[in-house]
């Protein structure tokens, strides 16, 4: 019963323990160091802006851009060229006629 | 310190309200930051994260709450957000060996005690955190606030986007599982 009371007595002690806690207090020099990391930050997207706006880096982009167009571009048409090549062989080799009057371009009254 | 006129001063980007602000709350965000990841050096970095997201989505406080719970609400979950990473490091703690990426103090931060705490409670008082760092993330953050910062049920209850009935539970529930963690402790120490 004693040894209840003491334990009791002990866990009291120990939630009232924070009574009267003082607020810690914060480096006094964060704001220099908030301000700095903010600047930091600002430099390093200002790095990246000044990279990319140097004439050599802008042109080159420019140039692999249009590269990868004309390439897009050439390859697109060599491959509907060849399906043009392939169907014109096709509709010969089994003598294809327009099937209506319409597909031969004739006009009706 | 919430009227309008220092907001559209934060707003536009004036150094000064942003001074300001810094110093004004930086004690209570990094009291409760502290009281939260139970680490000085954590709760200095995110004292300092605290106001580098304030000041960069200042745009986006409409003025519904006060800045106190606008920034406590930060404070909270970059907290939580740094003890959830530990507890995930912790838990695949056996990983890092193989990968050879472990690094120092990222688990347990140990006994923590207080710089707040009265000399004759500081045994106490570390038991005391070492419970609170065993309750239910929503139970910690409302009993730390309680503690820490004095909050009211009703400024607990903003923080936490809950009703004050809900922070009144969530207090009660804290303080039986804190007896119970307590209560057990002391019975199996019965010498101390």
């Amino acid at each position: 019963m004693n040894k209840k009371k003491n334990i009791q007595e002990q866990v009291a002690a120990t939630l009232s323990s924070l009574d009267g806690l003082e607020r810690a207090s914060a480096n006094p020099h964060l704001y220099t160091r908030i301000r700095a990391k903010l600047d930091q930050e600002l430099s390093s997207w200002s790095w990246i802006a000044a990279f990319l706006s140097r004439p050599v880096v802008a042109i080159g982009l420019v140039a692999v851009i249009i590269i990868l167009n004309i390439l897009t571009i050439t390859s697109n048409k060599k491959g509907t060229e060849e399906l043009n090549d392939q169907l014109v062989t096709l509709a010969q080799d089994y003598s294809f006629q327009p099937s209506n009057i319409l597909e031969n371009g004739i006009n009706q009254p | 310190m919430t009227d309008p006129s220092f907001i559209e001063r934060l707003r536009k980007g004036e150094e000064t309200a942003f001074y300001q602000l810094v110093e004004d709350w930086k004690d209570r965000i990094y009291n409760t930051a502290l009281g939260l990841v139970q680490q000085a050096q954590d709760a200095e970095d995110i004292t300092q994260e605290v106001f580098i997201i304030a000041w960069k989505s200042i745009h986006r406080f409409r003025g519904e709450s006060s800045i106190q719970t606008w920034l406590f609400k930060i404070a909270v979950h970059q907290s939580l957000d740094l003890i959830r990473k530990k507890q995930r490091k912790k838990r695949f703690g056996w990983i890092t060996p193989i990968f050879g990426t472990a690094e120092n103090g990222a688990t347990d931060p140990g006994d923590f005690v207080h710089p707040g705490v009265q000399l004759e409670k500081k045994q106490e008082a570390q038991l005391l955190f070492k419970a609170i760092k065993k309750l239910p993330e929503q139970q910690q953050v409302a009993y730390s606030l309680q503690k820490m910062e004095g909050l009211t049920l009703k400024e607990i209850a903003a923080v936490l986007e809950t009703t004050e009935g809900a922070v009144e539970a969530l207090l009660h529930r804290a303080k039986s599982n804190l007896q119970k963690t307590l209560t057990n402790y002391y019975q199996t120490h019965k010498h101390e």
